[in-house]
């Protein structure tokens, strides 16, 4: 009975020899708040261009709210937060948004959108003299505009201090509470946590991993454990969610490190532990090679 | 690898539910924009952003303004033909700026391509081809200001034409006979890349200037440049917009060079506007 925000089959994108987004389907439903969690490169960006109709798929669609993009763009149904995506230049903050106030089917009153964006101390700064995070608010105010039901964020909060941040998403919870569709883009595996309740994890432009943050979480967001010791099955360790064997070292994936040590070290005759947290892009590359499930 | 939405999903508690929370917003009261609503939106926004560009008003505005009182004040006082002169130099004047003006907007669109802008204006009711013909339209209105600007500041220097109906007659001129000049700046917008585009618009201007004839009249140049003088639309433009004044005949010769100009260019923007849709990533 919910209807589908974004509805991808098949959704392939190549540019030269690179196959940036690869068969990739997906279906969110109205409403929901997902994050695409991947590395740099990992088709997130062009997924999102082709969900908001700035890319033509070369292979399979993209349908939002139940019609092309480019439709459901024009009907203000869309807005989209590009990254580093351009500023009207030779004017100051309050003629952008004067310029694409304009230009929208059904856009919020400007006042709310200075008021949320928090753009009031800045309208008269012209857009080449922001800071960083000044031009991301712009950017997002600008996203939120058109008074849209799905919100797309292309790595919304780079170039934000933490305070900044936080006041960002507090916004941004507040936008979806009317119902809103929010779908952004990070590679911080926290924030897809903290505000998604859906995150799907796309690494190679293909979607490796779909589940709520527990999930995801017990999967990229492990310690890594090395050892030199025996063979044996520690695999059935507590939170262990993966197992191998390189250069004589025995290396765990685990969800929970402390447990899984704690009866390594009781149970085992091993040494020369080191417990690490793997970088996100090298839990990314397990879970596309392996089979972790 | 596929990836469907589980179906019994379990709603998040941090998330909150707004009333029966499905789709969309608030309830909408106004009617939702129009397309023709948007597109006067866009003009009247490019015609405002262009005229407060500082070299737009340098360049287009203030040179030509400039250039007349300069020359005017050379010519004006030499006995017998000194007000025809003044008159004529002021015809010119507006008309080159005009014809700068137009070329200047049509290639400002190569701006918008190359920031990126354009794609933030494609997450907007605008579509590429309403873009274009906005774009047409606001380079149109915009050989106006140049136009109006210069034949005011002739007038406070003392020109005096026949009657109202002459000055409306030079503006009007102006309007129709520029038409190729924005379509020219318009292809070179879409034909060439950025650093080149506003190099090559300079030029083009400067050399449809001089070789026009709007600098120095064409028959005091040697005669090969004469002839090619003759092929070019600046040469026409500012040929006919001195018709009101100096009540010649229209020459056929000019309508045809102009027609001949303008369906040439609007094949070429054609070409060039699929080439850059299909091209670029919007």
């Amino acid at each position: 009975m919910n209807e589908l925000a974004i509805e991808a089959k098949h959704l392939t994108k190549r540019y030269g020899a690179l196959t940036a987004v690869d068969g990739l389907d997906l279906a969110v439903p109205s409403g929901q708040i997902m994050a695409f969690l991947g590395p740099n490169g990992a088709g997130k960006s062009t997924t999102n261009e082709m969900v908001s109709g700035l890319v033509r798929p070369d292979a399979g669609s993209v349908r939002v709210f139940g019609t092309d993009p480019r439709t459901a763009v024009r009907r203000g149904d869309v807005g989209a937060m590009l990254q580093h995506g351009a500023l009207l230049h030779e004017t100051n903050v309050r003629g952008l948004l004067r310029t694409v106030h304009g230009l929208h089917a059904h856009p919020l009153p400007l006042g709310e959108v200075i008021e949320r964006a928090e753009l009031a101390d800045i309208l008269k700064t012209p857009t080449t003299k922001l800071s960083g995070g000044q031009a991301q608010r712009v950017r997002f105010a600008m996203a939120i505009m058109p008074d849209p039901r799905l919100i797309i964020l292309d790595e919304p909060t780079v170039g934000m201090d933490v305070e900044l941040r936080r006041r960002f998403w507090a916004q941004m919870t507040d936008l979806a509470a009317d119902g809103r569709t929010v779908c952004f883009a990070t590679h911080y595996l926290d924030e897809a946590d903290e505000f998604a309740e859906r995150i799907v994890v796309i690494a190679g432009g293909r979607i490796v991993a779909d589940g709520n943050g527990v999930d995801i979480k017990r999967r990229v967001g492990g310690k890594h454990i090395t050892f030199v010791g025996p063979d044996a099955d520690y695999a059935s360790l507590p939170g262990v969610t993966a197992v191998a064997v390189e250069g004589g070292r025995h290396q765990l994936l685990t969800s929970q490190s402390d447990d899984t040590v704690r009866r390594l070290l009781n149970d085992f005759p091993i040494h020369d532990l080191e417990v690490t947290s793997p970088k996100l892009e090298d839990a990314f590359v397990a879970l596309t090679n392996g089979d972790h499930r | 690898m596929t990836a469907t939405f589980p179906s019994t999903t379990t709603p998040t508690p941090r998330r909150p539910q707004g009333g029966e929370g499905t789709s969309s917003g608030r309830a909408r009261s106004a009617p939702p924009r129009g397309g023709l609503a948007v597109c006067w939106h866009y003009l009247v926004q490019t015609v405002r952003l262009t005229l407060t560009d500082v070299s737009f008003v340098g360049f287009l505005l203030a040179m030509p303004t400039a250039m007349y009182l300069f020359f005017a004040q050379l010519y004006k006082d030499e006995p017998g033909n000194g007000p025809i002169i003044q008159q004529s130099i002021m015809v010119m004047m507006a008309t080159y700026g005009a014809m700068g003006s137009a070329m200047f907007a049509g290639n400002s669109i190569q701006g918008e391509r190359s920031t990126g802008w354009f794609r933030q204006l494609m997450l907007s009711s605008l579509t590429p081809a309403r873009f274009f013909a906005v774009r047409l339209l606001a380079a149109l209105a915009l050989i106006v200001p140049p136009v109006v600007l210069v034949l005011a500041v002739g007038y406070l220097d003392g020109v005096r034409l026949a009657s109202i109906w002459v000055w409306l007659r030079v503006v009007g001129v102006s309007l129709v006979v520029l038409v190729p000049f924005v379509l020219l700046g318009i292809v070179i917008a879409l034909w060439l890349k950025t650093q080149t585009a506003s190099a090559a618009t300079t030029f083009t201007m400067l050399a449809m200037a001089m070789l026009g004839g709007m600098w120095v009249p064409l028959d005091q140049m040697p005669g090969l440049l004469q002839s090619v003088g003759r092929l070019l639309p600046s040469y026409w433009a500012a040929n006919y917009a001195l018709l009101p004044i100096s009540g010649g005949e229209i020459q056929m010769r000019g309508v045809w060079t102009l027609v001949g100009w303008t369906i040439g260019l609007i094949a070429l923007g054609v070409v060039g506007y699929r080439r850059a849709v299909a091209n670029s990533k919007r």
